[in-house]
């Protein structure tokens, strides 16, 4: 994912369009207060977040909609959002356009057409995020959620008081909770998340509930020595199928079990009952509804799994979710094979009048519009699994209702063979007392304790399968893999203590360099040249393991007037003002010089396809700084907003 | 496609060109009135798959004024064979356009665009519930596509092609 155009539109119509190398470095140098800080902003905002911090001005004043293009491989998506009204600090209404090569439409073609969510839901899923949620301690009370695009905000912009701040070493790291929100997302968005978590999940939950309640049968069962058997609820649902005993809802623990039959023992024939076969009729009639919610869930599960197999080898990586778009088959030839695919209609149909060649004009010129466009895979885990748990439901509902059935035509089998209900009633008495006279609640206790070893089993088994997942040493390894790269880029921009290795404390969310006596975290060193060189140093070595690695992080980094600490004063800085001379007099030139150069290497050698955003007040005379200037230097401002509009 | 004297009785009631042609008809008033245009060729062919369809239309039905958009992200399962039924419903869908071109309610233009004609067709939805939940959506839907204002947008999201 890169960023291709930034536009904006004013509210006269006008558009304005920064485009961008997507791959590769672009610089942004010129006098201050031209906007060049609004651009991370803006492009912030049209990921989906509805906080608008743009800051007052003329861009405030002048501009009507904010859109960024974005690239991902095989398609652009533009997302255009509304300024927020007059009043308000933010906006969520947004607008989506898809396709192989999009042009940023006119102004009265915007219409709001989606939301903050949908906007984040979809660049999640084209960037190939995984349906995983984030891991929460027992124990701990947060929620979990779903990583999103959202949580791939801390890596990718430096603003201009982050870039060499101390303290802090992500974009938004001092804000409440977000500390955690990084430690719990990372994970997932460097692929080291289990990958089946939500389904072992959903599975362990089932058996840890029916352990539990096995348990708790278990307790009951050993306080009273005697418990609920299923013999004692048939016993009794015959009971009420003769007439002994009025239609109740079963009993709910032993006790009461015993005490009904006990009381049903006590039954001295009376007047002939009535046979009851109401109650059938309407058992059979809840089965055959049941049977047929059945047919129709399992029917839709099963079309949704064949959808999903069609795919086969799906892994997390952003690169396999793409798949081609489905042909409806709608031209009467196929478009690559040149094929009659209308089965309906013969070939010499008359497709030649007007109107038929208008309408497949029509057709033909959206298929050529989509010939290079991928589809991304739908993540149907959280669908398959609610169809799943509903077609549990049913069956356990059948099984029950089944049982009932079962119990009352038995019951009146016994009732027509015996030709009248008394003796029926005196014949369940008979096997009442025998029950009760040869009733061993041990047995009972001996089946209980099986099963709830049986779960604990099952429990442990899933349990361990969860644990299995070696995400935690899989992290750490991750951890060590960018700690070692960090060391490398702070060794270029000859930082203090840069002869020691650098790790990532990520914990604690700062890097530290490990000095034989005792390590040094980031916020105990000094020399904002030194804070700027671990803040690159880590930044560049997360997006190099991401990228080359295709875990889905959007592939750019907006760096906001990285080269101030090379100046005298912020003075001395702003006043460079995108002029060549002004930066060779005075700044640390060859500082300044490396850091470009490391910067320019590493998005066309290092990670080709990455691509890092520089807004600046310096301005180098080297060719290969010139070739990756966007535009010529802003002097006039505002120049993001034209003088006119 | 078979010859109507042929079809089951089943597909000759729930398929018959009047019924499909009403519910076109309706999604196409949905989209000239949001959208003030014609609505193209590509985007009717996915009306009666979606509006038909039992479950993606009471998924519709609940949804209505959320964006098709916002719709689709949360109901991935919309897409499950979408392009099959696409498929399978395209002869009902031309064989619905004849039937309302033989009475003149719609209109080709040189574009591809089809309009309906002013006063051709009942402003009032009567019928059975189903008969007129199935027109209702689609004429939501035709209001939802002329939102979206991008055939491409369309049917990238729905993740199907021509």
């Amino acid at each position: 994912m890169n960023i291709r155009d930034i536009i904006i539109y004013s509210h006269s119509g006008a558009i304005r369009k920064i485009s961008f190398k997507v791959h590769g470095l672009n610089i942004i140098t010129g006098r201050s207060s031209t906007g060049k800080s609004a651009l991370s902003e803006i492009v912030e905002y049209c990921m989906g977040r509805s906080d608008f911090n743009i800051p007052e001005g003329p861009i405030r004043d002048k501009v009507a909609w904010y859109a960024v293009i974005f690239q991902f491989a095989g398609e652009q998506v533009f997302i255009g959002k509304p300024a927020p009204a007059a009043n308000a600090a933010s906006c969520s209404r947004a607008m989506i356009l898809r396709g192989a090569a999009i042009e940023p439409p006119p102004h009265e073609e915007l219409q709001q057409n989606a939301d903050d969510d949908t906007v984040s839901s979809l660049l999640s899923e084209l960037l190939g995020i995984p349906v995983v949620k984030t891991d929460v301690p027992e124990k701990q009370s947060r929620d979990s959620y779903f990583a999103s695009i959202k949580h791939t905000l801390f890596y990718l912009f430096q603003k201009q008081g982050l870039i060499a701040n101390k303290e802090q070493l992500f974009y938004r790291q001092n804000e409440p909770f977000m500390p955690q929100a990084i430690k719990d997302t990372l994970p997932i968005l460097l692929g080291l998340a289990a990958d089946n978590r939500l389904e072992t999940d959903q599975q362990l939950r089932i058996a840890r509930r029916d352990l539990k309640i096995a348990q708790k049968q278990l307790t009951e069962a050993e306080q009273f020595s005697e418990q609920l058997n299923i013999r004692a609820i048939s016993l009794i649902s015959e009971a009420q199928q003769v007439g002994i005993l009025a239609r109740r809802p079963p009993p709910e623990n032993s006790i009461e079990a015993l005490e009904i039959l006990t009381a049903i023992t006590q039954w001295k024939p009376t007047a002939v009952p009535e046979e009851d076969t109401h109650r059938i009729a309407a058992l059979e009639d809840e089965i055959a509804v049941l049977r047929k919610a059945r047919a129709g869930v399992s029917e839709t599960l099963r079309a949704t799994q064949l959808f999903v197999d069609k795919e086969a080898g799906f892994t997390n990586e952003a690169n396999e979710q793409k798949k081609r778009l489905e042909s409806i088959r709608a031209l009467p030839e196929n478009p690559d094979t040149g094929e009659w695919q209308w089965p309906f209609a013969p070939q010499n149909i008359g497709l030649n009048t007007p109107i038929g060649t208008a309408l497949l004009r029509e057709l033909k010129s959206l298929d050529q519009e989509l010939s290079t466009v991928q589809g991304e895979k739908p993540h149907l885990e959280r669908y398959t699994l609610q169809v799943r748990a509903r077609n549990d439901e049913l069956n356990k509902q059948l099984n029950s209702k089944n049982e009932a059935l079962a119990a009352a035509i038995a019951a009146n089998a016994a009732i027509a063979e015996m030709g009248n209900r008394n003796a029926a009633a005196a014949r369940i008495v008979g096997r009442v007392s025998l029950f009760l006279e040869t009733y061993h609640p041990d047995d009972d206790l001996t089946r209980l304790n099986t099963r709830v070893d049986e779960l604990q089993e099952i429990v442990k088994r899933l349990e361990a399968a969860n644990g299995m997942d070696d995400s935690a040493e899989r992290l750490a390894s991750t951890i060590n893999i960018i700690s070692n790269r960090i060391g490398h880029y702070v060794n270029e921009l000859e930082a203090e203590f840069s002869e020691f290795p650098f790790r990532f404390d990520f914990a604690h969310l700062t890097v530290v360099a490990d000095r034989p006596d005792r390590p040094v975290p980031m916020s105990k060193t000094g020399g904002g040249a030194n804070h700027l060189a671990y803040h690159l140093g880590t930044l560049l070595a997360l997006h190099h393991f991401a990228t080359n690695n295709h875990k889905p992080m959007p592939s750019f980094l907006f760096l906001d007037q990285p080269t101030q600490v090379y100046f005298p004063s912020e003075q001395v800085y702003k006043s460079a003002a995108g002029t060549i001379e002004e930066t060779e007099r005075d700044s640390d030139l060859e500082k300044v010089r490396k850091l470009f150069s490391m910067l320019y290497k590493f998005a066309t050698n290092e990670v080709p396809g990455f691509q890092i955003i520089v807004t600046e007040h310096a301005n180098l005379r080297d060719q290969w700084f010139q070739e990756a200037i966007v535009e010529t230097p802003w002097t006039k401002p505002p120049a993001l907003v034209p003088s006119d509009w | 496609m078979k010859t109507w004297s042929q079809r089951p009785r089943e597909i000759r009631n729930l398929f018959n060109p009047a019924f499909c042609g009403l519910v076109l008809a309706r999604a196409i008033e949905g989209f000239t009135a949001e959208g003030k245009r014609s609505m193209p060729f590509s985007l009717t062919l996915l009306i009666l798959p979606l509006s038909l369809h039992q479950r993606t239309r009471g998924i519709l039905k609940d949804a209505n004024r959320s964006y098709l958009t916002s719709i689709l992200q949360e109901h991935p399962e919309i897409r499950v064979d979408l392009a099959q039924r696409v498929y399978g419903l395209f002869p009902y869908t031309m064989e619905a356009f004849a039937y309302l071109a033989t009475y003149g309610v719609i209109e080709a233009d040189n574009d591809g665009g089809i309009t309906v004609r002013e006063g051709r067709v009942k402003k009032v939805i009567s019928g059975s519930q189903e008969t007129k939940d199935c027109q209702t959506v689609a004429r939501a839907l035709g209001g939802k596509f002329a939102r979206i204002n991008d055939r491409a947008t369309i049917y990238t999201t729905l993740g199907i092609r021509p």
